[in-house]
């Protein structure tokens, strides 16, 4: 493995772990300063559109306490959650097709691809006009923005298995499903999880941009009223809180996905 | 009577882009019942095509296969196959992967299980049977392999450069366990190499092949008396004679080429 | 014997069902074929398309021939599209333009100096992690309307991929080339313009294409949350105005120009890798 310009070369596993304790103590001492630096700078500048941060995080408190914010975050989580499985159906559904057909994948690949460079939130208009003030139009906005990735990514986990694997089975007398069953999509489930994380993060997205258009339901929508109410320390509050949702639900499923794939080398 | 008969195999393939290739040409072979055969030559003298074509993963464009009477038409169940990748789920335990074929021959789980812990056995993995591939090393995975295709019983077993990714000493383990295991319970082999002692180490008849196009130069006996112990055969004059020959051999068949 | 997996002697072998077809995942087709079947999906797409328009008699869902018609009109008769493009592209393209000159001078000194890397690094995670949109209304509070604000948010949102980007690419350069040329006598200066970074270069452009990509967007997301007024104010007109035709027609529009402007990276990029 050729080293990088710009790693240390040839060191012990001791002088490995101080470097490594050493970068998780940067890292935590750097978030400290960031937070020293906006509190800081908040109360000196005193502007309305940069509160410091003690404010924005004892809004952020009340803001679910008294400002009725957990019932939007309950709205948001349904909408994600909701618009999550659907373009999981349809994204595993459309990419195993494509993986495993090749007709399938030369006729879609185009249109798929173009989707992805496409920002989902210029069809919010269109979902808008279709689906009125209803949760369906959020739901759809999760959906388009999630659903690409994980077509493109587990019709590539499909087409690129293993030739020798399904060799092998075909050889020891597997039919052609039966290969499919037992090794195509086992071997192609690790990539196929790792593009549904992708997908949870784009979703994310849909979730809070899908909002904040319509700008009603959600903590997206409460966001965006506030902005219209110049409640500026709301919407830091409500964005800081984004933040850490956005965090904590990559940690989580990021874990499941270790934890599904333990047998990977 | 050979249990496998290939006749005027000719293959040839087309890449993308580039022109055809002659992988086979013309390659006629008798194996006999539970001959050990090896296929040795150069890369691109077809060795590893010819032992796909007698399984059934490759169709010759020209030329018929018999194995066990019958003519290949795809994979079939008169051969197991040993892979060079060793090819083995990654996903499942070892005794999960000993039990595949069995499985996909229908054999009801209690049997199929008893049956892959005596392969298991056999091979030198006992205690192993729940381990995760990622988990043993590179011998013990192809000896997987090996207890995967001895445990379905076929009469014939084709083995891929089983042993090409694995280093010297495991290579020579492997080649003693093998010629142990062979001597329990003897059938016909198909065994592809480009390493020349091991050719010869291993073989009741060494198919000497070369390529461009590929071709069968010579099919050569070989006699020393089994049970076969490596240190003691590679030292005998005739082996190092035998050796010298396929050397000169495959040095003429390259200078013609050249010519 | 029991327990014994040799053949048994005298047993008849197993017979030879019919052949095992080998699943072949990758077999490609002909280019001829290739377009065949594309231009099928899409037609059939469109049949679909007009199909459940017809059957939903809605007047917000135009149908498949209206749209094209509606494309038709924006783009060559009324030519309403083009202002509003341009509108909507200056900022991008200016923005885009500054984020470029600021994120890969950052991204080639966080590679090359441990100090920067490090003070940067929770600045990235935190850029990374932060949510842009709900953040618009701030940036515009603080730099009131017009282009500036639109500007930044376009440089707010792409800047960290840039960097990160670039980072990483000028990481991946081989060290033992960067000790060949010091051995050779090269100056600090010379490493970076003869190795480090043409060594870059591709990783840069996936970087920059990636950007934009993510500029695009961000254009895209200031139109329609906050600013609409170029493509946003036409969509959300047309919405209101109940021309779903020309609604449906403008968002095509758009989706082509990212389609055009990510396929014009890529064979950008893939010019500038040809070394490789």
């Amino acid at each position: 493995m050729t080293m990088s310009a710009l790693s240390t070369a040839g060191e012990s596993p001791a002088a490995g772990l101080v470097r490594f304790v050493r970068n998780i103590a940067v890292n935590w001492a750097g978030m400290v300063a960031l937070a020293l630096i906006w509190e800081i700078v908040g109360q000196l500048i005193r502007q309305p559109w940069l509160p410091p941060l003690s404010e924005v995080l004892v809004r952020m408190v009340a803001l679910f306490t008294t400002g009725g914010l957990s019932q939007h975050l309950v709205a948001s989580l349904a909408s994600l959650a909701l618009g999550f499985l659907i373009a999981l159906a349809i994204g595993l559904a459309v990419g195993i097709l494509m993986g495993l057909f090749n007709w399938v994948y030369t006729a879609l690949d185009v249109y798929v691809n173009a989707m992805l460079f496409t920002p989902g939130l210029i069809f919010a208009p269109i979902l808008f006009a279709i689906f009125g003030l209803s949760d369906a139009t959020r739901v759809s906005v999760v959906v388009i923005y999630a659903v690409f990735i994980i077509i493109i990514n587990t019709a590539a986990a499909v087409r690129n298995v293993d030739r020798p694997l399904i060799e092998m089975a075909a050889s020891y007398g597997a039919s052609r499903t039966t290969t499919v069953f037992r090794i195509v999509l086992p071997d192609a489930f690790p990539l196929i999880i790792a593009g549904l994380r992708m997908g949870v993060g784009r979703a994310v997205k849909g979730m809070v941009n899908g909002e904040m258009f319509i700008a009603l339901i959600g903590i997206g929508g409460q966001a965006a009223r506030y902005g219209k109410q110049f409640d500026f320390t709301s919407v830091w509050a409500i964005s800081v809180f984004i933040m850490a949702l956005a965090v904590v639900i990559n940690q989580l499923v990021t874990w499941l996905e270790k934890r599904m794939t333990a047998w990977v080398d | 009577m050979s249990i496998i008969s290939v006749s005027n195999v000719t293959h040839q393939y087309a890449v993308e882009g580039r022109e055809k290739t002659l992988a086979l040409s013309d390659v006629n072979l008798e194996i006999g019942k539970n001959e050990f055969v090896t296929l040795l030559g150069p890369s691109g003298c077809g060795k590893t095509t010819l032992m796909r074509a007698i399984g059934g993963l490759v169709t010759p464009t020209e030329g018929t296969i018999t194995v066990n009477g019958k003519p290949v038409r795809g994979p079939n169940q008169d051969c197991a196959i040993v892979f060079q990748s060793f090819a083995l789920m990654p996903w499942a335990s070892v005794l999960q992967n000993v039990t595949f074929g069995l499985e996909m021959r229908g054999v009801g789980k209690a049997e199929r299980e008893e049956k892959a812990r005596a392969a298991i056995a056999q091979v030198g993995l006992k205690g192993f049977e729940n381990k995760l591939p990622k988990e043993l090393s590179g011998g013990m995975q192809q000896r997987v392999g090996l207890a995967r295709a001895l445990v379905v019983s076929t009469p014939i077993l084709l083995m891929d450069e089983p042993f090409g990714a694995l280093d010297q000493q495991t290579r020579r383990y492997m080649q003693e366990e093998l010629l142990r295991i062979w001597q329990q319970d003897q059938r016909t082999v198909v065994f592809v190499t480009h390493d020349m002692e091991e050719a010869i180490l291993l073989a009741d008849k060494v198919v000497l092949m070369s390529a461009r196009p590929g071709r069968i130069e010579e099919v050569i006996d070989v006699t020393f008396e089994r049970p076969r112990d490596p240190e003691a055969v590679e030292r005998l004059p005739e082996f190092v004679e035998l050796k010298e020959h396929l050397w000169r051999r495959l040095r003429q068949a390259h200078e013609l080429n050249a010519a | 014997m029991a327990g014994s997996i040799s053949p048994a002697a005298g047993a008849e072998p197993a017979i030879s069902p019919r052949p095992i077809a080998i699943l072949d995942l990758r077999r490609d087709l002909t280019a001829p074929q290739a377009l065949f079947v594309r231009i099928l999906a899409f037609v059939v797409f469109a049949l679909a398309w007009q199909w459940a328009a017809e059957a939903a008699d809605s007047i917000l869902i135009p149908t498949f021939t209206e749209t094209m018609a509606a494309i038709y009109e924006t783009a060559f008769v009324t030519g309403e599209i083009w202002p509003a493009l341009w509108v909507s592209n200056l900022p991008l393209i200016i923005g885009f333009a500054i984020s470029v000159l600021i994120s890969v001078p950052l991204g080639l000194a966080m590679a090359r100096w441990k100090a920067i890397d490090a003070t940067m690094s929770p600045v990235i995670a935190l850029a990374l992690a932060l949510p842009i949109a709900p953040l618009i209304p701030v940036v515009l509070v603080a730099l009131g309307m017009g282009m500036t604000p639109k500007v930044v948010i376009i440089v707010l949102f792409s800047w960290v991929f840039i960097a990160t980007n670039v980072r990483a690419g000028a990481r991946r350069v081989d060290k033992s080339l960067v000790e060949m040329a010091q051995s050779y006598g090269a100056s600090e200066r010379q490493v970076w313009f003869r190795i480090l970074i043409p060594g870059a270069i591709p990783a840069v452009f996936a970087g920059l294409r990636i950007g934009l990509g993510r500029a695009f967007a961000g254009m895209v997301i200031v139109e329609l949350i906050m600013l609409p007024v170029g493509i946003g104010a036409l969509l959300l007109d047309y919405r209101g105005d109940f021309k779903a035709g020309l609604l449906y027609a403008t968002t095509i529009l758009v989706m082509v120009e990212a389609v055009i402007l990510a396929l014009v990276m890529q064979a950008l990029e893939r010019r500038l890798i040809q070394w490789k």
